[in-house]
């Protein structure tokens, strides 16, 4: 959630949303308006058509760079493994003794602790 | 003091911000390498104070907000221990990403900070959020 501390104060109302939103818009442009005076590339550069593009795609690149982690991080780990095969089967060895699986158990309810 | 970056000829923020890791190291160039090990400790020694201060600030927000409740203490022990997030050992992340929270949390203190004075501290928030703008823009939109 954005510009949203007005939400977080006590007793506050619409309006105070709006004034906030106002205070902050013209800090907003403030700040662009400096920048684009000194000469600052990130703002020379913006355009409509790219720029929106990246912000769109942007909501995508994250989450899908994240998932293809669990993708990729499993296949250079194997990639390592067998590029290192006395190392990596030792470290596969210690993790197969050292970690057994535990299994998964639900502890009965102790006897003071109603079911229902 | 204020250290100007070669591609940032004119005070404008960005020295403010990559001026943090030379003024903590003491040197000119933003890198590790060439440091003493005590310098780095040093360094390290900075960004955990860093992240300290965030869960200080942070419990204040929380206690503020909902005093009443028992995650107030948990909450910002797990802001600050999350295992998930793996940025914690990059300096550069606690120098840029972090100081810029602690700012934002003071912001947000700040505006929550009732009578007396309300107003001015209103004023505060608001001269705290535009350090943040000029410091790091992505904490902004949380104002």
């Amino acid at each position: 959630m954005f510009l949203a501390v007005p939400l977080l104060a006590e007793g506050s109302s619409r309006a105070d949303l709006k004034r906030h939103g106002l205070v902050l818009a013209v800090v907003l442009v403030s700040y662009v308006a400096v920048r684009y005076l000194t000469g600052d590339d990130r703002v020379l550069g913006l355009s409509l058509g790219p720029t929106g593009w990246r912000v769109l795609t942007n909501l995508l690149i994250g989450p899908y760079t994240s998932l293809s982690l669990f993708v990729h991080g499993p296949g250079l780990g194997w990639q390592w493994v067998s590029q290192h095969q006395p190392a990596g089967l030792l470290c596969l060895s210690f993790r197969l003794v050292l970690f057994q699986p535990v299994s998964a158990t639900i502890d009965p309810l102790p006897p003071f602790v109603s079911s229902s | 003091m204020i250290l100007l970056e070669p591609d940032c000829p004119v005070p404008r923020g960005c020295e403010l911000k990559h001026g943090q890791l030379e003024l903590a190291q003491g040197t000119r160039g933003g890198t590790l390498d060439g440091l003493e090990p005590r310098q780095v400790a040093r360094l390290y020694a900075i960004a955990a104070a860093i992240v300290g201060l965030n869960v200080l600030l942070f419990y204040q927000l929380l206690w503020r907000l909902w005093p009443d409740r028992q995650f107030a203490p948990s909450a910002p022990l797990f802001f600050a221990l999350f295992p998930a997030d793996s940025c914690f050992p990059m300096l550069h992340i606690n120098f840029h990403c972090r100081l810029a929270i602690t700012i934002l949390l003071l912001a947000v203190l700040a505006y929550l900070q009732g009578s007396p004075g309300a107003g001015r501290w209103r004023v505060c928030s608001y001269l705290l959020i535009l350090v943040v703008l000029l410091y790091y823009e992505a904490s902004f939109l949380c104002f």
